[in-house]
C-alpha cells in the first residue's frame, strides 16, 4: 500500500480550486439576490404577503359663492364576484339568473362573467343603492359588493366647462374637476391585511387600518343666480343670430376678481359628459368605426369641453379702442374735447387704412364723440401721438402678454406683436384692435382694471376650500398685478364710455335705471373677406361705481347681423340688468326714465269712476272712460299687466258702446317715435325694449285685440359697428 | 476498540464545524416548523433524536479500521444493491418518487442515502485494487467500464426511483474519485465533450415532456409560477427579501407564513437567507467550504489511496449536496430533492452524512504509518 502519490496531490489542489470558486459563486449569487435584488423581492413579499382592500373617499363638494352645490358625490356600489368561491357553492346559474334580472344585463354576460376562469371579475359599476340593497339581500357567497361614488351635477347643462367632469374611476377630466382634482379627491384609505400561503387573512394583530381621508370641497367664486342669467341670455343669442362657433360671456368683478359667471354655449350636461352634442358631428362620427372613430370622437370631445372664454383667442376689434383711449389720457397726449376730422380713412405708412363707417365718414368730432362714434382714425391719431414704445408699454401693462394666471388648466395668452416687428402699420391697426388676438379673459381683467380705478387684478375661480364639516380649510385672496393706469384716467374713461352707451355705438346695452359703460366690437375672422366675423360687447355698471364687468363674444354669427354693438351689445345689457337687480344696486333713474317707467295695472272693476281715476293718475297712467255709468265694470289692460308710464287704460262703464276691437299695425323698422305714434293712434299701447329701430313686435301685426292691448316692441340700433 | 495513539489524530476541527452545523440546522429548523407559535417541538425533538443516533453511528464507524472493510466490499455492494431493489419493490412512495421505507414513529428512511456512503467504499477499493500493480492500469478501457459498471447499476436503479438529484451525486463522486485517481484528462475532456453533446440530443429526444417542462422552468420559473416553478420564485423572493441582515429568527414572513415551500427539509437554506440575511448565508457557505478543504487535506495525508479515495468520495458527496441544494434555492441548478447536509431536517440524511463523517475521521485517524 502506497501513500497519495504525488498526482493525487496536484489532482487534489485542482478540487481545492474547483471547490473555492464553487463557494464563491454560491455567496455572490445569494448576494445578488439578497443585496442587489433584495429591495425588489422584498416589495414581492410584501406583495403576495398582503391583501389590500380601497376604502373609497368621499370626493368633495364644489359649491358656488352662496353655498349651492354644483358638484356632489353619492355613494353607490360596485359588484365584483370571486368566481371560485361561486364555482364552490356550485350555484353559478342562480347567481346568473338573479343579477341579470337586477342589474338588466343578459343572463349570458353575467353567466360569462362568474365562471370565468380568473380570480377577481367586476359585474357592474356604479349601480344604485336600491338595486345593491335587493342584491345584498340574496347574500351570495363569491359576489361583493363595494362602496363606491358617483357624480352627480344637479344643474345638468349648467357651467359645464367651468366646473368639468369626471371620468369612471372620479379623477376629474377637466375644468375645476381637474384643476383641484388633489383637493376633491380626498386620499382613499386601506385596509391591509397579512395573508398567509393559502390566501387565508391572519387574525388581527396583522392588520391595520389607514383611514380614508375626505375630499376637500371647493367653493368656486361662480354665483349661480348670474351664472343662470349669463346662460338664458347667451344661448338665445347663439340661436337668434346662427352663432357657428358658439359664443362666450364673462361676468366679473371688478373690485376683487371674482369670476362671478362664465359661461360658453353650446355646451353639454355634466351628467353625459361623453355625449357628443353638435349634430352635425355625431352624424359623422356614425359612419366611422375603429381607430378613426376613435380619433374624432376625443377631437370632438376636446373641442365640446373647450373653455372657450378662457382657451381660446380672438381679434379684438374696437373694444381695444378703449385701451387706446386709456394710454392717450393717461400720457397726456389726448384731451376729451380734442377735435378730430374723419375723412373715412387714414394714411399710414403709403396705406390708406379705412374706418368702419368709410361710406359715410364722421368728419370733425371731439376725442368723446370719437369715442361714441368708434372712429378708427381718431384712434390711429392717438397711438401716434404716443409712439410704439409707450404703447407697446401699455398693451403689457394691461395684461395682453400674459395669461392672467386664472386657476383653470389649458388658459392661453393671446399672440401680440414681437417688439422688434411692432412699426408703423402695426401700431395703427392695433390702436384699433387688430392685428393681434387676446383671450375673452384677458379682455375682461383689463377692462376690470379701467372699472376698478385703474388696478389689475389676477382672474380668480375658486374662492375657498373647506373640509367635509364646512370649516374653512384655505381661502384665495384677491391679488393685485398692478396700477396700469392713474385714478383720475380711469374715472374720466368711464364717463367717456358710458357716454358710448347712452350716446354711441354701443346704445343696444343701455338700461333703464343704471349707466352701463361699454364698448362695441366687430372683427372679421381671418382670412379676410369670407364674411366671417366675431361680434363683442364689453360693458360694465354702474359707470360711476362698477359693480359687475360682463363680456360677450359671438364667435361667426350667420344672423341678420353681425355687428358687435347690435347683437352682443343687448345681451350684455340684458346679463347687466339681471345681475344689477340680483345684486340690488340701487337703481337711479333719470326724469325721462321715471316718466316711462314701467307700471303694473291695478284692479279698477267695481270701483268709481272718480276713484279709479285718480288711482291710475298716482301711477302716472293715463285713462278713457267708454260710456256713462259711474262704477267700473272691466278694463283694458286687465290688472296685472305691465304697463309703461304714460299709458292708457281704457275703463268701462256701464252704457259703454259694444267694443270694436282693433288690429295691430306694423311697426318693424320704424323708430321709436314713430313706432310710438302709430300704436298710440292705433288705440293701442306700446311697451318699449331697447332704442334704434323696432326689430320684433308682440302681438305681431295684423292680430286683432281690444284696444287698450299692450304692445311690446323690441327696438336696437343696427349697423354700429 | 480505539487507541490512544488513534485520538491523537482524531480530527476536531472537522468535528468542531459539523457540530456547529448542526447546531445551526436545530436553530433553523425550529424556525421552520414554527415552534414558537404551536409549541410544538416533536419535529425538532426527533431531529435531535436522530442527530443522537447518527453521532452514535459515527463513533461506531470511526471505531472500525477501514482497512477491515476491504475485505467486505464486495458483500457490501451486493448488500446495497440489494437495499436498492427491495425500496423499488416494496418502498412507500413519497410525492412521486418510490425512495423511501417507512419505520415506525422515527419516519421514514431513504436508502439511497446509506447506499452513497456503501458504494463510496466499494468503488475507492475497486480503484485501488485496479491500481494495485500498474498505476496507470486506471487508465485502460477495460478497467474504466468496469468502474462504470459498478456506479451506473446503483445509478440506474436511483433513477428509477425516480431520484435523479442523488443519481447525480453518485455520478459527480464517481468523476471526482477517479480525478482524484489520476485518470488520464483526455478521459475528463471526453466525458464533457460527450456530455455537451449528447445533452441538446437528450433533451430533444429522450427525455419526457415533463422533464423537458422541469429544464425550461429551471431555466425560467415564470412559465409556471404556480406549479413548478412556485418553489424556486417563493424561495428567491425568502432569500432576496432577507437582504443583508435578515428578517430576523422566527419573523421570516416568507417561512412562517407558509409561502416557502419545503422549508424545513429542502428549502432550508432558504430560511437562512430570509430570516438571516447574507451574513449567515455567507457563513454557512464558508463553513462548508473550510469543512471540504480539511477534508481535502486529510485526503492528502491519508496513508493509503485506498484512504484518499474514501475521503475524496465523500468529499465529492458534501461538495455535490452543498452545490445542488444552494444552487436550487438561488436558481443556480434545478429543484431536485437533494437535503442540505446537516442542517435539513431528516433522518437517512443526518445517518448518512455523520457516518460519511466517521468514514473521514477514521480514515484520518489511521493516517500515521507503522515504522518498524
Amino acid at each position: 500500500m502506497a501513500a497519495p502519490s504525488i498526482t493525487i496531490k496536484k489532482r487534489i489542489f485542482t478540487l481545492l480550486i474547483i471547490f473555492i470558486t464553487a463557494a464563491i459563486a454560491l455567496i455572490i449569487r445569494t448576494g445578488w439576490w439578497q443585496i442587489h435584488e433584495g429591495e425588489r423581492l422584498q416589495k414581492e413579499a410584501i406583495e403576495q404577503q398582503t391583501r389590500d382592500r380601497i376604502i373609497s373617499s368621499r370626493r368633495g363638494t364644489i359649491y358656488d359663492r352662496n353655498g349651492k352645490p354644483l358638484a356632489v358625490s353619492a355613494s353607490v356600489d360596485t359588484v365584483s364576484v370571486i368566481p371560485n368561491e361561486i364555482k364552490k357553492a356550485g350555484n353559478a346559474e342562480e347567481v346568473a339568473a338573479k343579477l341579470s334580472e337586477v342589474l338588466g344585463m343578459s343572463y349570458e354576460e353575467v353567466y360569462n362573467k362568474i365562471t370565468k376562469n380568473s380570480a377577481y371579475e367586476f359585474i357592474k359599476r356604479k349601480i344604485e343603492k336600491k338595486e345593491a340593497d335587493i342584491i345584498r339581500g340574496y347574500n351570495f357567497k363569491g359576489v361583493y359588493l363595494e362602496e363606491d361614488s358617483k357624480r352627480y351635477y344637479p344643474y345638468g347643462n349648467f357651467a359645464s366647462h367651468v366646473i368639468g367632469a369626471t371620468g369612471t374611476d372620479n379623477q376629474g377630466l377637466f375644468g375645476i374637476e381637474a384643476k383641484y382634482d388633489k383637493y376633491l379627491k380626498g386620499m382613499p384609505g386601506r385596509i391591509v391585511a397579512a395573508k398567509d400561503a393559502l390566501g387565508t387573512d391572519m387574525p388581527y394583530p396583522y392588520e391595520r387600518y389607514i383611514n380614508a381621508e375626505e375630499g376637500t370641497n371647493v367653493v368656486l367664486t361662480i354665483d349661480e343666480v348670474i351664472q343662470h342669467f349669463v346662460e338664458k341670455h347667451l344661448e338665445t343669442a347663439v340661436i337668434e343670430n346662427k352663432v357657428q362657433q358658439g359664443g362666450a360671456a364673462i361676468v366679473m368683478d371688478p373690485k376683487t376678481g371674482d369670476i362671478l359667471a362664465m359661461a360658453v354655449k353650446p355646451d353639454f350636461d355634466l351628467n353625459n359628459p361623453f355625449e357628443i352634442q353638435d349634430a352635425q358631428a355625431r352624424e359623422e362620427l356614425e359612419k366611422l368605426t375603429g381607430e378613426e372613430f376613435k380619433k374624432r370622437y376625443e377631437i370632438e370631445l376636446g373641442k365640446m369641453w373647450r373653455n372657450k372664454a378662457v382657451v381660446d383667442s380672438y381679434e379684438p376689434g374696437s373694444t381695444f379702442k378703449i385701451f387706446t383711449s386709456a394710454m392717450g389720457l393717461e400720457e397726456n397726449v389726448v384731451k376729451v374735447d380734442d377735435v378730430f376730422t374723419c375723412r373715412g380713412y387714414a394714411t399710414v405708412a403709403n396705406h390708406n387704412i379705412k374706418c368702419w363707417r368709410s361710406y359715410n365718414p364722421h368728419g370733425t368730432q371731439t376725442f368723446v364723440e370719437g369715442v361714441q362714434n368708434s372712429c378708427n382714425p381718431v384712434f390711429i391719431d392717438v397711438a401716434f401721438r404716443l409712439g410704439s414704445d409707450k404703447f407697446y408699454r401699455y398693451v403689457d401693462a394691461f395684461g395682453f402678454m400674459d395669461k392672467t394666471g386664472i386657476d383653470f388648466d389649458g388658459e392661453t395668452a393671446g399672440l401680440f406683436h414681437k417688439k422688434e416687428n411692432f412699426n408703423e402699420l402695426e401700431l395703427a391697426t392695433a390702436a384699433f384692435g387688430q392685428g393681434f388676438t387676446v383671450t375673452p379673459l384677458q379682455m375682461v381683467c383689463a377692462v376690470s382694471a379701467v372699472a376698478n380705478d385703474g388696478l389689475l387684478l389676477k382672474p380668480r375661480l375658486v374662492k375657498q376650500l373647506t373640509d367635509v364639516d364646512g370649516n374653512v380649510v384655505q381661502t384665495f385672496e384677491p391679488e393685485i398685478v398692478r396700477q396700469v393706469i392713474s385714478k383720475e384716467t380711469a374715472a374720466t374713461l368711464r364717463n367717456i364710455l358710458e357716454s358710448v352707451v347712452s350716446e354711441g355705438t354701443g346704445g343696444n346695452a343701455y338700461i333703464k335705471g343704471f349707466r352701463v359703460a361699454g364698448k362695441t366690437g366687430t372683427s372679421e375672422k381671418l382670412p379676410r373677406g369670407n364674411g366671417k366675423y366675431i361680434a363683442s360687447f364689453i360693458g360694465f355698471a354702474p359707470a360711476d361705481d362698477p359693480k359687475v364687468v360682463c363680456l360677450v363674444i359671438l364667435d361667426e354669427p350667420m344672423g341678420e347681423s353681425y355687428y358687435g354693438g347690435t347683437i352682443a351689445a343687448p345681451v350684455v345689457g340684458k346679463i347687466l340688468d339681471d345681475t344689477l337687480r340680483y345684486l340690488e344696486v340701487e337703481p337711479k333713474f333719470t326724469e325721462k326714465e321715471l316718466e316711462t317707467m314701467d307700471v303694473i295695472v291695478p284692479e279698477l272693476r267695481n270701483m268709481e269712476v272718480k276713484e279709479a281715476q285718480n288711482a291710475l293718475k298716482e301711477l302716472n297712467l293715463k285713462n278713457k272712460v267708454e260710456g256713462n255709468g259711474n262704477t267700473i265694470i272691466d278694463q283694458t289692460p286687465k290688472p296685472g299687466a305691465k304697463l309703461q308710464g304714460q299709458s292708457t287704460v281704457i275703463l268701462y262703464t256701464e252704457g259703454a258702446d259694444k267694443v270694436e276691437n282693433v288690429v295691430v299695425p306694423d311697426v318693424l323698422g320704424k323708430s321709436v317715435l314713430d313706432s310710438n305714434r302709430i300704436i298710440i293712434n292705433a288705440g293701442l299701447n306700446i311697451r318699449i325694449t331697447g332704442s334704434g329701430t323696432a326689430i320684433k313686435q308682440e302681438p305681431a301685426a295684423g292680430t286683432v285685440v281690444p284696444p287698450g292691448t299692450v304692445v311690446n316692441v323690441e327696438f336696437r340700433h343696427m349697423d354700429v359697428d | 476498540m480505539i487507541d490512544k495513539k488513534l485520538l491523537k489524530n482524531f480530527d476536531t476541527m472537522t468535528m468542531v464545524i459539523v457540530l456547529i452545523l448542526i447546531g445551526i440546522g436545530i436553530v433553523v429548523i425550529s424556525s421552520a416548523t414554527h415552534v414558537h407559535e404551536t409549541n410544538d417541538f416533536s419535529a425538532v425533538q426527533k431531529h435531535i433524536v436522530w442527530t443522537v443516533l447518527a453521532i452514535g453511528l459515527l463513533l461506531f464507524i470511526i471505531s472500525i479500521d477501514y482497512n477491515s472493510l476491504a475485505g467486505m466490499v464486495v458483500y457490501l455492494y451486493i448488500g446495497a444493491i440489494l437495499l436498492l431493489i427491495s425500496v423499488l419493490l416494496f418502498g412507500t412512495e413519497i410525492k412521486g418518487a418510490k425512495s423511501w421505507f417507512t419505520i415506525g414513529s422515527l419516519g421514514s428512511i431513504q436508502p439511497a442515502e446509506f447506499v452513497k456512503v456503501i458504494v463510496i467504499i466499494t468503488f475507492s477499493k475497486h480503484i485501488d485494487k485496479i491500481k494495485e500493480n500498474d498505476p496507470e492500469a486506471i487508465n485502460k478501457p477495460k478497467n474504466l467500464l468496469a468502474l462504470c459498471i459498478h456506479m451506473l447499476i446503483p445509478i440506474l436503479l436511483i433513477m428509477k426511483q425516480p431520484d435523479w438529484g442523488t443519481a447525480a451525486v453518485f455520478i459527480g463522486i464517481m468523476v471526482m474519485i477517479l480525478f482524484a485517481a489520476g485518470i488520464s484528462y483526455k478521459y475528463i475532456f471526453t466525458a464533457f465533450g460527450a456530455a455537451a453533446v449528447s445533452l441538446p440530443l437528450l433533451f430533444f429526444y429522450v427525455m419526457e415532456d415533463y422533464q423537458r417542462e422541469r429544464l425550461l422552468v429551471f431555466l425560467d420559473p415564470n412559465r409556471d409560477p404556480l406549479g413548478r416553478g412556485y418553489h424556486v420564485i417563493q424561495s428567491k423572493i425568502a432569500i432576496g427579501s432577507g437582504q443583508l441582515y435578515g428578517k430576523g429568527l422566527f419573523q421570516g414572513t416568507q417561512t412562517q407564513r407558509g409561502f416557502l415551500p419545503e422549508q424545513d427539509t429542502d428549502f432550508i437554506f432558504s430560511v437562512i437567507g430570509e430570516e438571516l440575511g447574507f451574513i449567515w448565508c455567507s457563513i454557512v457557505i464558508i463553513l462548508f467550504v473550510i469543512l471540504l478543504l480539511r477534508f481535502l487535506y486529510l485526503a492528502s495525508i491519508a496513508k493509503d489511496n485506498f484512504g484518499s479515495y474514501i475521503i475524496i468520495g465523500v468529499t465529492a458527496m458534501f461538495f455535490f449536496h452543498v452545490l445542488i441544494n444552494i444552487g436550487m434555492t438561488i436558481g443556480l441548478a434545478p429543484v431536485t430533492g437533494i437535503p442540505l447536509p446537516f442542517i435539513s431536517r431528516g433522518g437517512s440524511s443526518m445517518l448518512t452524512n455523520m457516518a460519511a463523517v466517521g468514514l473521514v475521521l477514521n480514515v484520518a485517524m489511521r493516517r500515521q504509518k507503522i515504522n518498524f
